[in-house]
């Protein structure tokens, strides 16, 4: 360190130094007293990562009302250009010609603004492509990273006509298999050539999650359910969130996330209406639910609004203005037949619905709306011992379950909030602090269905 | 195209600081594009002038505002000794981890407050150079600018915004 550099003096050149600009001699001495200086090495990390931090946490995308009103204002404008240029072509000034010629130039742009699509080709989700009428199979990438990246098996199903692209989201979460185990199934009844819109069904969202027969979390202690819509340098299961985003839900028009409980949660089917404040894409939402063929749906009225901290896949989908829903069926690590075939035959329904199949789509006729709801929680790491059973009804303030230590001295008495029924419960002694120990909904005496509010 | 829309929309939300008046100068900016074709002859890129076109609609939107007097940021700014030394012992590295230490919706609600407080002479090059990522020259060409001028707001930008996430993990500047 020379007796010139100080930490002050270092900060003055950091953007220069950072950015490789400085003269070696001064570069010399800021790495002379960096070598000597702690404080200023952590200072350097934290000034380079600030312009990557902010850019993440504000790379906010525009609402679908934005881009809805953005289309309608480029329709409008171009309506009028038609008028105009005949207009100016019957004019022909000189300036009107290099007018006409710069808005030639530049309304294509803006048109496909207003008509996004264009003739229809193939579809493609990373490397995976079919032609109209056609099908195809293979790997999304998520390179390595941080940490290592794994590949997401994909199918396209690109129909002969025109019309919805539903993406149907498998193995979200590790060791919920029922979706797994449906999406092959349903891959070998969809022919492309019959179909009027698309499907991409994700057959397994988190391989490593998958292989490693994880509950909850990826191998990097992420809920892959909780970080969308990802980002491209953060850990596996982040990454993931990414290419989902980018490469199935940026290209659908309407998606099903598929779950069960957990390898640990004994649950009754249910779906899940979650509601956004867009009451066209509500609307359509709800249909979806009631479409899917599951009688209960529970109201979520709780999820982030922000696009850019969308944490669900659903939500995700919701927030740019793409209707969607996450259903459940089975649970306990389990591949029953009715928890697959319920999957199975929803999303046929669904597509019944979207009328990208031409057959006739199971309308549930008398939904149980649950609105109010609650997920409870462990408040200590312990054994839990419950007391209830999935469809269960109980009384408000009756005991859900117990959370004990290994010596069995009770932690945590886990009582009703409210009259309802136990949605899923957890069957499996291990708990953690924070973590839900049971799912409990009461019975909207709301209309049916309910109205978008 | 939706690639133009997605950038307009993101670039002024960083510059206008809040959802409302970012799709207002969204709005704004095609209309503008449309109506100031003749203007645009060529000699910049397109997407200069989109960028261009786009700054001032978000900055007119957000000066459309009644000025709220914000706190300044300077507080952050990074503090020495008479020797100058950092006057803190703190571990600065932890503002490198901003983005794992935090929640992710805490740290977007943050981050934007955050870029609302930066006085508009620091906030405009530092969201455009390090945020859009756009070139010194461009960027500098874009506010009529120098570009020492450029490199001298966004450093000092990096700096308040540095100490803001340190703060925010508990780090004093």
């Amino acid at each position: 360190m020379t007796s010139a550099m100080t930490c002050r003096d270092g900060v003055a050149h950091l953007m220069d130094y950072t950015e490789g600009r400085l003269a070696p001699r001064l570069r010399a001495d800021v790495d002379a007293h960096l070598a000597g200086c702690p404080r200023c090495r952590g200072f350097v990390a934290s000034y380079r990562e600030t312009p990557r931090i902010l850019r993440n946490a504000t790379a906010w995308e525009p609402p679908a009302a934005a881009a809805r009103r953005l289309r309608r204002l480029v329709r409008g404008l171009s309506s009028r250009r038609r008028g105009g240029a005949e207009a100016a072509a019957g004019i022909g000034s000189g300036h009107s010609e290099r007018r006409t010629a710069m808005h030639l130039l530049v309304l294509p742009l803006l048109l496909a603004v207003a008509a996004p699509g264009g003739p229809r080709g193939p579809l493609s989700v990373g490397g995976v492509t079919a032609a109209p009428g056609q099908a195809a199979s293979g790997w999304l990438e998520v390179p390595d990273g941080v940490d290592p990246g794994t590949r997401i098996p994909v199918s396209v199903i690109h129909g002969a006509q025109p019309g919805p692209v539903l993406a149907v989201v498998a193995g979200t979460h590790g060791y919920e298999y029922t979706s797994v185990v449906a999406l092959p199934r349903l891959l070998s009844r969809l022919d492309p050539k019959r179909m009027s819109g698309s499907v991409l069904l994700v057959h397994m969202a988190s391989p490593p999650a998958f292989y490693g027969r994880r509950i909850y979390y990826g191998p990097d202690g992420k809920n892959l359910n909780r970080v969308y819509p990802g980002r491209a340098d953060g850990t596996v299961s982040e990454r993931i969130a990414h290419a989902l985003t980018r490469e199935v839900i940026d290209k659908a028009t309407h998606l099903a996330d598929l779950h069960c409980g957990d390898g640990n949660e004994s649950l009754r089917p249910y779906s899940y209406w979650m509601v956004s404040g867009q009451p066209d894409v509500d609307a359509a939402s709800r249909e979806l639910a009631l479409a899917f063929g599951l009688d209960h749906i529970v109201i979520d009225r709780g999820r982030p609004r922000d696009p850019a901290a969308s944490a669900y896949t659903a939500n995700t989908a919701i927030l740019r203005g793409k209707p969607a829903i996450t259903t459940e069926s089975g649970g306990m690590g389990l591949t029953d037949e009715a928890s697959v075939a319920a999957q199975e035959a929803g999303v046929l329904s669904l597509l019944a619905h979207l009328k990208i199949l031409d057959a006739p789509s199971v309308r549930v006729q008398h939904a149980v709306w649950i609105d109010r709801n609650e997920v409870l929680r462990a408040t200590a790491t312990g054994l839990w011992r419950p007391a209830v059973e999935k469809m269960q009804s109980v009384a408000a303030g009756s005991l859900i379950g117990r959370v004990t230590d290994p010596f069995g001295a009770v932690l945590q008495e886990v009582r009703a909030p409210f009259a309802g029924e136990i949605l899923y419960v957890v069957a499996t002694p291990p708990v953690s602090q924070g973590e839900p120990l049971g799912f409990v909904g009461e019975i909207s005496r709301e209309k049916d269905p309910p109205p978008v509010r | 195209v939706a690639r133009y829309q997605d950038k307009v929309y993101r670039l002024a939300r960083r510059l206008t600081g809040n959802a409302a008046d970012a799709d207002e100068a969204l709005q704004d900016t095609f209309l503008q594009v449309y109506r100031k074709l003749s203007g645009f002859r060529g000699e910049a890129r397109f997407s200069t002038w989109l960028y261009r076109v786009a700054t001032n609609a978000a900055l007119m939107q957000r000066r459309g505002r009644m000025r709220r007097p914000a706190e300044s940021l300077e507080e952050y700014l990074p503090r020495f000794d008479r020797a100058g030394r950092h006057a803190t012992d703190s571990d600065h590295s932890r503002a490198a981890q901003a983005d794992e230490l935090l929640d992710r919706a805490r740290l977007a609600a943050r981050a934007q407050a955050a870029l609302a407080r930066l006085p508009e002479r620091y906030r405009t090059p530092f969201v455009l150079r390090d945020l859009e990522e756009m070139p010194t020259l461009e960027v500098a060409r874009v506010l009529g600018l120098t570009a020492a001028a450029v490199r001298q707001r966004v450093h000092r930008a990096r700096l308040m915004m540095r100490g803001y996430l340190g703060h925010l993990v508990g780090v004093e500047p």
